[in-house]
């Protein structure tokens, strides 16, 4: 990186709550050094929320799951930082960890169907994770996951804890779960793609419910999605990944307003639009990217999207381009857009 | 109709470079990602995952031995196993030029185990092919078919299942007669319902399997879905069940023997061996003591390799 | 239902019904019946591209397979092309295959992960004799061009591709034969939105030369409205909206259809939405409401919903709501 971030994206005005530099882990495979997450930065506000946009594929999911330390046995922290309340979570014991997961930080799935243990009470399962984390009387315990139940809005929640996770719906599980990520009053929770198994209209109640909670609670919230639309509904800040690395990092305004890497572009352009007339029979075909994301075991030699990237040119096979702050607050990884020179969007 | 990827990469090789695919695949070139997949694939291969895996490869060596001992061995003895002298009876180990000793009536016990580990062998392979196969097709019907029919099966074999294994055998061989063709058809027709199970089983599970319904809409016929799509991926289950089920027949025919059922004298047979073995465990140990070791490293070697191939095809069920 | 069209639609389907028999948990209770598909009737006509939008659980999967007799259907006609579907005999439906496939949901299961792409594109000619077999390689080459791919993926299998890729295989095997009636169910919901994108315009572009009629399924609302001509509703097993596409994301008559456009995420960051929150989730289609099936979670229901079933009625743009404004 040649410039350091020195201001936040988000809220500028807010304290920094994590704050992850070069972030790098590796899985070693049989076959080869698959490079995940191979450099990303970036930084949250306390209260804030950032929405880490890629493809399946693009390391987001074992970014977020590299913060909790949550890996599995042939994957590794190779390099960086990631600085919670000053702390850097790569170096802390495994032992202090576990102190951490859950009542400092805590995280929700994207399945609530598996995530749940079918064979415990729901109210059993959010006392329990009460109970991990602090010194509670049974009565203490019960109020307190009741209280979560109902602030995630499950109706009759004294009633609820003794229900078994099969009696709710989808909508409901995803719910519970975050009745448990909640229970704790975590400073930080991650949500991995916690409404893509959920239906449109559930969807919108889950996301409602997040917004409302992240207010009222001022819990800050990573939100790990490879849907734009549901960031837009949440975040105010956006890092979009590629191929193990931050490509781009803004705020969701300016993110929206001026995006700066050449994969920003063909994201956004590739979404269809339901505001977008078509005369009949003529529609425009839907913006791509051509090609394929890279093969993980072989980046890291040069940009990882030269080879999709309309823009390339001889410097993108050649270097890895750094993460530049572009604009206050804003910041990119391309070889043509620099402070020196910018590139101009082709139109879609 | 096959697809053969060195006939292409050859192709490849003849034109050079193949650069539609660089545009659409990324980073490698055609023949590069081809070469890349050829790698992996090799490296992933069920040959080379088991060679990684070390107990699974000890019971390939085991079963190597045994295999190879049954076909070539009788040759490389070149002594009659049947061969009775008395002046040899009971020998120790090592005298008289018999590595392992003579037996009740004088007989090379080493040219006898060596020919028994090809009636071992035979029969148990025999008989788990035969299972197989009747087994196997059983319970592709039965699953695919459903119904009326997959219950009458099933009941059927759940009858089998109830009798012990050994009193079913010894039930047919009494019908059958004595005789090792008979007892390879006895042991095959005792496995019958386990290999039915299972491939019911599996069958019922990949039969719901959305590729098999894409099949069916393109109008498949039965036989099609059934032998060109459920068969090869219940295979691999029935390959590791068969190699666990040749230990079992291996201990089965001994079983026989032991009882005096199975192969007759004087044929050699590691189970004949042990009985006789049995009457004189006091004078002369020898004679249990290296047939069982034989029945005992057999059997072990076809449980390692069974349990690797397991290991290898399926990694879920490695507990 | 009123007739738009003098010529004789494609694909007509009248009240279709696939009732699923549940076995009860109960010893002896009688068994339950799942209405999945409830008395729904539409028409497609040739060359266009009719959309069928739900949540899960609303029956338009279960809908796409009964259309094609994957799944037998309960009662109801289908007409393809004025030959009754649901009267034809196994062989002669076997023979109909080669005219009407579907392309299924999950790029990851639905090829056989022990076959080669070359043999799964092959199958579908082979099933139906169709050419030689020198013929029948050379067909999988074009097909792999046609769907952007390259003939030395012949040799690969379905693990080696990604998951845009398979559903390229996918699409080729669905063309391998002379195909006129595509069923899409969910075929992009699986992908992510750039490679979503370019099978989506691989879609439309196919359908332009090869002259074909999609009936889409999916429950994603923006890709429907981007390739569909006309769309329908469904909720609980029966279409609630039906119409042109336009027509419909302009002005929505059935509170359902209303809910569902508003629940789609913003566009961009600047975007307020008009927020109609439905509360609760579909109701499960075992014991449905008495009345209109969308009486339990609608804003404005009246009485009357909870007491008569409404019917879709209207020209052209139809709707089954009793609220709904009169079409002229």
């Amino acid at each position: 990186m040649r410039t350091g971030m020195r201001q936040n994206a988000n809220e500028a005005a807010g304290e920094t709550l994590l704050r992850v530099r070069d972030l790098r882990t590796h899985f070693f495979t049989g076959s080869g050094v698959v490079k995940a997450v191979d450099g990303v930065s970036f930084d949250l506000a306390r209260g804030g929320a950032l929405g880490i946009v890629g493809e399946s594929g693009s390391g987001k999911s074992v970014a977020s799951n590299s913060i909790m330390r949550l890996l599995p046995k042939n994957g590794r922290i190779v390099d960086g930082s990631i600085l919670f309340e000053g702390r850097d979570l790569v170096e802390v014991r495994e032992k202090d960890m576990l102190k951490i997961r859950g009542q400092e930080i805590s995280m929700i799935f994207q399945d609530p169907m598996t995530s749940l243990d079918p064979v415990f009470k729901i109210g059993d399962q959010v006392i329990e994770v009460l109970r991990a984390h602090r010194r509670l009387s049974n009565a203490e315990a019960w109020s307190e996951a009741v209280k979560a139940l109902t602030m995630v809005g499950i109706p009759e929640p004294e009633k609820r804890m003794n229900s078994y996770p099969h009696e709710f719906s989808g909508g409901m599980r995803q719910r519970v779960f975050i009745a448990m990520a909640i229970a704790c009053r975590p400073k930080l929770i991650i949500a991995d793609e916690p409404t893509t198994a959920l239906d449109v209209t559930v969807q919108a109640q889950v996301l409602d419910l997040l917004v409302d909670l992240q207010r009222e609670m001022g819990t800050s919230v990573i939100l790990v999605t490879h849907n734009l639309g549901v960031v837009w509904s949440l975040c105010g800040a956006v890092m979009v990944m590629y191929a193990g690395k931050t490509v781009e990092y803004a705020t969701a305004k300016d993110l929206y307003r001026n995006p700066l890497h050449p994969y920003t572009w063909g994201l956004l352009n590739s979404m269809p639009r339901l505001g977008a007339g078509k005369e009949k029979g003529k529609e425009k075909p839907l913006a791509i990217i051509p090609g394929t994301p890279p093969d993980l075991r072989l980046t890291a030699r040069n940009c990882n999207f030269h080879n999709r990237c309309a823009y390339r040119g001889d410097v993108c096979k050649e270097e890895v381009p750094p993460l530049i702050e572009l604009e206050p607050g804003h910041f990119a990884a391309c070889h043509f857009q620099t402070s020196g020179g910018r590139l101009t969007r082709k139109e879609a | 109709m096959t697809w053969k990827m060195s006939k292409i990469s050859k192709m490849s090789k003849m034109s050079g470079a193949l650069t539609p695919g660089g545009e659409r695949e990324g980073d490698l070139s055609g023949a590069a990602q081809q070469a890349m997949i050829l790698r992996e694939r090799a490296a992933n291969s069920v040959w080379r995952k088991l060679c990684r895996n070390k107990s699974a490869f000890a019971g390939f060596v085991i079963v190597a031995v045994v295999v190879f001992t049954a076909i070539l061995g009788p040759s490389l003895v070149g002594k009659d196993p049947n061969k009775m002298n008395f002046v040899n009876m009971y020998a120790k180990p090592g005298e008289r030029g018999m590595i392992l000793g003579g037996d009740e009536f004088g007989r090379d016990l080493f040219a006898r185990v060596v020919y028994g580990a090809r009636i071992s062998i035979l029969v148990s392979v025999g008989g788990m092919a035969i299972g197989a196969v009747v087994g196997v097709l059983l319970g592709l019907i039965s699953g695919f078919e459903g119904g009326m029919l997959d219950s009458f099966l099933m009941r059927v074999m759940d009858g089998m299942f109830a009798f012990p294994f050994i009193l079913l055998a010894l039930l047919l061989l009494t019908t059958l007669g004595e005789g090792i063709q008979n007892v390879i058809l006895a042991i095959g027709i005792a496995n019958v319902p386990g290999y039915a199970r299972i491939v019911r089983g599996q069958v019922l599970f990949v039969k719901n399997e959305e590729y098999i319904k894409s099949v069916a809409a393109l109008g498949a016929s039965s036989v099609r879905l059934i032998f060109a799509h459920i068969l090869p991926n219940v295979f691999s289950q029935v390959i590791v069940y068969a190699t666990l089920n040749v230990a079992g027949a291996i201990l089965t025919e001994a079983s026989l023997s032991f009882l005096g059922m199975g192969i007759t004298p004087p044929t050699a047979s590691w189970g004949g061996i042990l009985k006789s073995g049995q009457d004189c465990l006091q004078t002369a140990p020898h004679l249990a003591l290296y047939s069982g070791l034989a029945i005992l490293l057999t059997v072990l070697g076809f449980n390692l390799l069974g349990d690797g191939i397991r290991d290898v095809l399926d990694p879920k069920m490695k507990t | 239902m009123p007739e738009v069209e003098t010529a004789e639609p494609m694909l007509r389907v009248e009240r279709l019904t696939k009732t699923f028999r549940i076995k009860s948990a109960a010893l002896f209770a009688p068994p339950m019946e799942l209405k999945a598909v409830n008395d729904v009737s539409f028409q497609v006509r040739e060359g266009e591209t009719l959309g069928i939008i739900g949540e899960s659980g609303c029956g338009k999967s279960t809908l796409g397979k009964t259309l094609l007799r994957l799944i037998e259907p309960t009662s109801g006609r289908i007409f393809y092309r004025n030959r009754s579907l649901t009267e034809l005999s196994r062989g002669e439906m076997k023979a109909l295959r080669k005219e009407l496939n579907i392309v299924s949901q999950d790029p990851y299961s639905s090829l056989d992960p022990r076959k080669t792409a070359g043999y799964l594109i092959e199958e579908p000619m082979t099933i139906h004799g169709i050419g030689t077999k020198k013929e029948r390689k050379e067909r999988v080459t074009e097909l792999l061009n046609m769907v952007g791919l390259d003939y030395y993926h012949a040799t690969r299998y379905p693990h080696e591709f990604s998951g845009g890729q398979r559903q390229r295989l996918n699409i080729a095997r669905a063309l391998a034969m002379n195909l006129k009636l595509i069923v899409c169910d969910e075929p992009v919901s699986a992908l992510d939105v750039s490679v979503q994108a370019q099978v989506v315009n691989l879609l439309c572009d196919l359908k332009k030369k090869l002259k074909l009629t999609y009936i889409f399924i999916s429950h994603d609302l923006s890709v429907v409205k981007y390739i569909s001509d006309r769309i329908a509703i469904m909720y609980l097993g029966k279409i609630v909206e039906l119409g042109d596409e336009a027509e419909i994301y302009a002005a929505p008559l059935h509170p359902y259809t209303e809910a569902l456009f508003s629940a789609i995420p913003p566009e961009s960051p600047f975007e307020e939405k008009r927020k109609i929150r439905l509360t609760g989730e579909v109701p499960s289609p075992m014991n449905l409401p008495r009345g209109c099936a969308f009486s339990t979670r609608c804003p404005r229901c009246e009485p009357r919903c909870r007491e008569e079933v409404p019917e879709l009625t209207g020209v052209g743009h139809e709707v089954a709501c009793f609220l709904a404004p009169v079409q002229p």
